[in-house]
């Protein structure tokens, strides 16, 4: 095993235990401990009701009670994060939606956290509950949609500790990039985490959802149009020619220069070339896209990565080589510290549905590459366009102005 | 309904605290075993799929190599965007068998919260930062990526578990060109590659 495998398995242990040992410390007072062994051992003996956390209890406790909405209804079974009243997601409808999120990521690929989101919210019938709460107990409404986000950021973003792991152990991360974008994606997820829990309502969450998924609409969209297939064309156009060229002997000249030769390095620009091909790029853009990716990722609980291999691709003309797995180290470091500076603040998360929902995540993405060959990738993208146009002006339209496009549309 | 089941580990040591490191040691092993097997079981029942999705990764990847070799930046750049394209379908589609690797994970978080959620548990000694109260995932998770990690190394040392491994492999065995041979010196030969020209770059290494 390299020594560079060992260094990074050190490194990721490290920050993880800086970062996870917080999370479990003993936030808000508790009974004296002096019996602490015994109560290990009564825990054991005796099944107790779940703990929803402090902070949700609090939320809950602050919250009027009644049967209007808005209000605990205490006679009521209950339901989503123990609440008594919140919505019962019914696990075969959690392991269908799940089923979906994981054909879309393997399918699509961008599109599994936006419809993992869209099944909370929606679907659950999550976003309405929390909404519910805006006036008459704004910490659960904040609480409930931390929870949301916490639970949108699990399921999407492991993915990244696979490919972190694997290409850690090829040594196939350029490790000071890595620590720059990885710094970056750190400052960037607990900054948005810290700033944002507990304080985001859910509307506005729901509304800037929005708009990140009509950004991406937008994107998808472009890709499709002529544009968009024209530089890809054009790209596969020339790959094919280089290819040809290589199996017909067809390239080279002289012997090409080998090594990598520094021409310069500025506070703004490195210059180099790699076997007598010039690249240059802006070492502090990693840090800084770090910190933008990683925030707008904590923030809307989604994973992050796809906005980071293009950028790493556009901005340092990384090779694939290197680019996927020094990204895959900056989503891994920016997840770990979202998620748990999201749970440092109390935020509670529904197991028994992360749980469900894997499995349907791990279903889909099995089903996936096996159904895709019948739809053409562009089909695909025009379908996922058409669903993101309508969820994003949904969202942006409930969230920031309390429209609903059925009744705006429809009376 | 696996109450006893799962409690089972928590009672192998009459020390409290014996009894709940073994526990979750057990909890652990049940996670990664029930894990690895599902896991192996996706990737056999995908491998065919997940093998081209490698193959074509590598095969731009090295392509681009390749282009980089000739000095030719317009062609690494176009190769390098396909490279990318590749890699996209054949990460998710490993983020996929992953996720099955993993998904016994959070129904155990989410039985330990019936049992142990809440119950503060103090250390020995104070931790800077943490002080010496904790609850049961500070012991939980580190323990999990453990027996993980022990299971790994330990499994891939039995002959069956390697027939597992080859079972539900996918792809051909060529493997992606480092870019640091680029720093090698230059033997000439990679400006005017020889052989049959049906090789395609993908077959440097091909064993």
């Amino acid at each position: 095993m390299s020594k560079r495998f060992h260094v990074l398995v050190l490194s990721t242990l490290i920050a993880f235990a800086s970062i996870v040992a917080p999370l479990w410390a003993q936030e808000s007072a508790p009974a004296p401990q002096t019996e602490v062994s015994a109560q290990v051992a009564a825990a054991a003996e005796a099944p107790k009701a779940a703990a929803t956390g402090s902070k949700l209890e609090k939320a809950i406790a602050t919250a009027p009670v009644g049967t209007e909405p808005g209000q605990i209804d205490t006679a009521k079974p209950a339901g989503f994060l123990g609440i008594p009243g919140a919505p019962q997601i019914n696990p075969i409808m959690a392991l269908l939606w799940a089923v979906w999120v994981g054909w879309i990521f393997s399918t699509v690929g961008a599109f599994g956290g936006v419809m993992a989101g869209v099944g909370h919210v929606t679907v659950f019938g999550l976003g309405a509950y929390a909404k519910g709460f805006k006036s008459t107990a704004p910490d659960l409404n904040k609480t409930v949609t931390d929870s949301i986000r916490a639970s949108n950021q699990f399921l999407v973003g492991l993915s990244a500790l696979i490919s972190s792991i694997n290409y850690g152990k090829m040594g196939r991360l350029v490790l000071p990039l890595g620590l720059a974008l990885g710094l970056g994606s750190l400052l960037g997820a607990w900054g948005s985490a810290t700033l944002s829990a507990g304080k985001v309502s859910f509307s506005a969450y729901q509304g800037w959802f929005g708009f990140f998924v009509l950004a991406l609409g937008c994107y998808l969209f472009w890709e499709t149009s002529p544009a968009g297939q024209a530089k890809k064309v054009k790209a596969k156009q020339a790959a094919q020619a280089f290819e040809a060229a290589v199996k017909a002997q067809k390239t080279g000249g002289g012997p090409a220069p080998t090594g990598v030769k520094i021409l310069g390095i500025t506070v703004s620009k490195v210059q180099f070339t790699f076997c007598g091909v010039e690249f240059s790029f802006n070492p502090v853009l990693p840090v800084v896209g770090g910190v933008v990716i990683s925030a707008l990722a904590a923030f809307l609980g989604v994973g992050g990565g796809f906005l980071l291999v293009p950028f790493l691709t556009s901005i340092t003309q990384l090779p694939m080589y290197l680019a996927a797995g020094t990204s895959a180290l900056a989503v891994l470091v920016s997840m770990i510290t979202s998620i748990l500076t999201l749970m440092t603040k109390g935020t509670p998360v529904d197991w028994m549905l992360i749980g469900t929902e894997m499995v349907g995540v791990a279903i889909g993405s099995i089903v996936g590459p096996h159904t895709s060959k019948y739809l053409s990738d562009k089909l695909l993208k025009r379908i996922f366009i058409v669903l993101a146009f309508y969820v994003g002006i949904d969202y942006v339209l409930k969230g920031f102005f309390n429209i609903r496009v059925i009744e705006m549309l429809f009376g | 309904m696996f109450d006893p089941l799962l409690i089972w580990g928590f009672r192998l040591l009459d020390s409290p605290w014996g009894g709940f490191l073994t526990g979750l040691a057990v909890l652990s092993l049940l996670c990664v075993i029930t894990g690895d097997v599902t896991s192996h079981l996706a990737r056999r029942l995908n491998r065919g799929v997940y093998g081209r999705y490698r193959d074509e990764m590598v095969h731009q990847h090295n392509l681009s190599v390749q282009a980089l070799k000739h000095s030719d930046k317009d062609a690494y750049k176009a190769v390098n965007r396909q490279a990318h394209e590749a890699f996209g379908k054949y990460f998710f589609s490993q983020a996929g068998a992953f996720t099955l690797s993993i998904w016994p994970l959070p129904f155990a978080m989410a039985w330990l919260d019936i049992r142990f959620g809440g119950v503060p548990l103090t250390l020995p000694f104070s931790v800077p930062g943490v002080g010496d109260s904790v609850f049961y995932p500070f012991f939980f998770l580190p323990i999990y990526i453990a027996v993980r990690i022990i299971y790994g190394r330990t499994m891939r040392r039995f002959g069956f578990y390697q027939r597992i491994l080859t079972w539900s492999k996918h792809g051909d065995d060529t493997q992606m060109v480092p870019f640091i041979d680029l720093l090698k010196p230059s033997s000439g030969d990679d400006t005017r590659p020889e052989g049959d020209p049906s090789d395609g770059p993908e077959n440097a290494t091909r064993k």
